[in-house]
């Protein structure tokens, strides 16, 4: 059973696909050459979807059913005219589930209730009332991460950088700041409820309210859907970093540590990911097989990805463009032998599941 | 107010979206009117070109024959003449 990954690069999209042992790859791209290619994600039938960006000609997403034939789907997510926003890049497409969710930047929250054709704009979460003290950060304000609650579909979290988490009960009505116990990063005079610089979300398989998450100012752990979080930093060389992913079978987890807010950079240059195998309580390094010194690129936070296989697969896509892949749940690395532009996003899917 | 046949080029990246193809003949008397045309022809276009608001995207150049779009007034300029507009990306970036 092999795996599709879609690494999104500042030029284009690249798929990679394997045998069945995970141990040989083709590369097919660049697919949408010269744009941004920013999230990918598959529907329950199949179909995959694909977010374009530009600087210079804005963002769409893109359908398929076969990876060769994409469609731009033209009446995509967009701020109404009077909202005085600008809609830059879309962070994530959550398309598992009848009604899709997208994310953007500058913050929003998409839904369509028709596969993908038309996007409404979630106003209680986009209209928020603490968005008049909503920050960008240095890598804009971008609602970029979104669980779902497995037992309860009208539950869901939305991460927004520099703002924090977001918790609805209500399929998205009503959307409650859920950052307590997390180090505020831009404190914000009137409301305490904001200023929370989330990176990226991972959610327990069997327990919703089991929620690790990265953040600006460390890693933290909720037990309770996010109403109180604790620090879990045991092991770990750095408070920074962007991706969590975990392991749906053993729920280990994995991240990519970097030195700093400010430099942003692997810590003593080595390329490290660090593994937990308690849930947060502890972490150590694994670097067998990538490179062990003079290593100065960084994991952006979408830039990794677990498939879904026992053992699992764990691969990340650097800002320099390489791609490195453990098909042993992270004890053996080995790395794909392309170059590709820096690399914005890295999604894996089971070729057996589509 | 005579409508005219204008021939629109839009660039190689944005001919990714509409199948490859870079040439579109279109009519109208006002460059709005043109791109409302092409629209018509390929919507997948106008996020591309237009922002939120209407306009032309920031770091889009418009060229109506050898002229900017910006020193003819805009989008509501009159097109006398059949002639050729030209989108292409700005100078800029990496």
């Amino acid at each position: 059973m092999g795996v599709l990954i879609i690494v999104g690069t500042v030029k284009g999209a690249f798929l990679v696909r394997s045998d069945d042992k995970r141990n040989s790859w083709t590369v097919d791209g660049p697919h949408f050459k010269g744009w941004k290619v920013t999230t990918a994600s598959r529907n329950s039938n199949g179909e995959y979807f694909l977010a374009t960006a530009s600087d210079t000609y804005g963002h769409a997403i893109h359908r398929s059913a076969d990876l060769e034939n994409w469609t731009q789907i033209v009446d995509g997510p967009k701020f109404e005219e009077e909202a005085q926003r600008k809609l830059n890049q879309i962070w994530f497409l959550a398309t598992e589930a009848d009604d899709y969710y997208a994310g953007v930047d500058e913050a929003g929250l998409f839904k369509s209730t028709n596969h993908g054709d038309s996007w409404l704009p979630v106003s209680g979460l986009n209209e928020h009332e603490t968005r008049s003290g909503w920050c960008p950060g240095a890598g804009g304000m971008c609602a970029h991460a979104f669980l779902r609650d497995s037992q309860n579909p009208d539950r869901m979290w939305c991460g927004i950088s520099a703002v924090g988490v977001f918790r609805t009960e209500d399929g998205g009505q009503t959307w409650t700041p859920k950052n307590q116990g997390i180090k505020v990063v831009i404190p914000d005079e009137d409301d305490s409820e904001i200023g929370f610089c989330v990176h990226a979300l991972a959610q327990d398989p069997d327990d919703p309210n089991v929620i690790w998450q990265q953040n600006h100012s460390g890693m933290y752990r909720t037990r309770d859907g996010g109403d109180r979080w604790e620090s879990i930093q045991n092991g770990l060389p750095s408070t920074f970093g962007f991706p969590i992913v975990v392991d749906p079978h053993t729920k280990w987890l994995y991240s990519f540590p970097l030195h700093s807010d400010e430099f942003r950079l692997p810590v003593d240059g080595k390329c490290q990911v660090y593994r937990s195998q308690d849930q947060g309580d502890s972490w150590h390094p694994l670097g067998n097989g990538l490179p062990e010194s003079r290593y100065h690129a960084g994991v952006l936070r979408g830039a990794m990805d677990i498939d879904g296989h026992d053992p699992c697969g764990i691969y990340f896509g650097t800002t320099s463009g390489t791609v490195h892949y453990s098909n042993d749940r992270g004890e053996q690395w080995q790395s794909l032998p392309d170059i590709f532009p820096r690399i914005l996003t890295v999604k894996v899917f089971s070729e057996s599941d589509a | 107010m005579p409508e005219q046949e204008i021939e629109i080029n839009v660039s190689s990246v944005l001919a990714m979206v509409t199948g490859g193809r870079k040439k579109f003949r279109c009519i109208g008397s006002t460059v709005n009117s043109v791109f409302e045309h092409l629209f018509d022809q390929e919507p997948s276009l106008r996020v591309h070109i237009l922002d939120e608001q209407g306009a032309v995207r920031q770091h889009v150049l418009v060229y109506v024959g050898d002229e900017d779009l910006r020193w003819l007034g805009g989008l509501d300029a009159e097109l006398n003449s059949p002639t050729t507009i030209t989108v292409l990306q700005a100078v800029s970036g990496g």
